[in-house]
């Protein structure tokens, strides 16, 4: 026990409820991370906003090093600024937000997905495309609602040089297959905004 | 409070067992790669450490009755290789099927609710 009584196991009672994902801090997540998540921690494994944080975590740190060490050589104050609002854009990511619904035609059966865990496909789909790393997404639209109309924005970071049309054109084919396959929703426009560029003299990790 | 028969307000700890069951039901269809915590964040972070401690583990699917019906709630990993709304309905049903079948009566209503909180590749893609 941690001896303070407002605090369940293993939470630091010092660190404000907002900084937290499901009660640990995104440096505890890395420090799992590195440890290969190993020994399993059962409440970070069972908590879906964790895992969605890992995942993005795994994800932005294979391609951070490269991009931070080249917009650090480009803008030395910027590494900071840049990693900071990422980190930002992945915690709200991780709260689960709404649920949307999917059809069944048993009526004693209720079955959706929720929006983190939708945000947090939409950044997988997003870093597979070459030369992309998604800041943060949204869904505009009542999501609760079957067949209402849904637009979503994403917000992307770009290896310099690649034609913004050919990505925009990319993340919309693989956005829309990727809530094709696992929502039911009704998309009907995917809005891609480049917000930043890096430069690419390192090959991804 | 309940009655003899366990109708009434339900309480999370009188199906402890049908808990597990039914959490190790849910891990075994294609799809789900793993059952979250239904429970709110602090109750499941206590009930994760109890467990620890060596007290009675909980199953991650809860369970509750109203009356004469009984609710499950889940929350799942899904697959991203496979289609979370076809995933969803397989553990659905395995939860209906495999709840009612212990219910104690055929009268009883059994509402499910099955929620996927996570879509990622399955460990080794």
């Amino acid at each position: 026990m941690s001896g303070h009584d407002d605090a369940p196991d293993g939470l630091d009672p010092l660190v404000a409820p907002d900084e937290l994902v499901d009660g640990r801090t995104l440096d505890d997540l890395e420090a799992y991370l590195d440890r290969g998540r190993l020994p399993r921690d059962p409440a970070i494994e069972s908590s879906a906003a964790c895992r969605l944080a890992l995942r993005a975590l795994e994800q932005v740190r294979g391609l951070s090093l490269a991009v931070l060490e080249d917009e650090a050589a480009r803008l030395p104050a910027r590494d900071d600024r840049w990693i900071a609002g990422l980190v930002a854009s992945i915690k709200a990511e991780v709260v689960s937000g709404r649920d949307i619904p999917l059809r069944h035609p048993d009526p004693g059966i209720r079955l959706a997905v929720t929006e983190a865990a939708v945000r947090g496909l939409l950044r997988q789909v997003g870093d597979l495309v070459d030369g992309v790393l998604v800041r943060s997404s949204g869904l505009e639209g009542d999501v609760s609602e079957p067949g209402a109309p849904i637009e979503v924005t994403l917000r992307v970071t770009t290896r310099y040089g690649l034609p913004a049309r050919d990505v925009a054109q990319a993340l919309r084919a693989a956005v829309a297959s990727a809530l094709d396959r696992h929502t039911q929703l009704t998309v009907t426009a995917v809005h891609v905004l480049v917000d930043d560029v890096w430069l690419a003299e390192r090959r991804r990790r | 409070m309940t009655d003899a028969r366990g109708r009434g307000r339900g309480r999370r700890g009188e199906f402890v067992d049908l808990a597990r069951e039914l959490t190790e039901a849910l891990r075994a269809v294609e799809g789900v790669l793993d059952v979250l915590d239904a429970r709110p964040v602090v109750a499941a972070v206590r009930a994760v450490a109890g467990a620890v401690d060596g007290r009675r583990r909980h199953g991650l699917v809860e369970v509750e009755r109203s009356g004469r019906v009984l609710s499950v709630t889940a929350s799942v990993a899904t697959d991203a290789a496979l289609p979370t709304p076809e995933t969803l309905a397989r553990a659905a049903e395995v939860l209906r099927d495999h709840a009612g079948q212990a219910s104690d009566s055929a009268d009883d209503e059994v509402v499910v609710s099955v929620t996927a909180r996570v879509v990622e590749p399955s460990p080794g893609r």
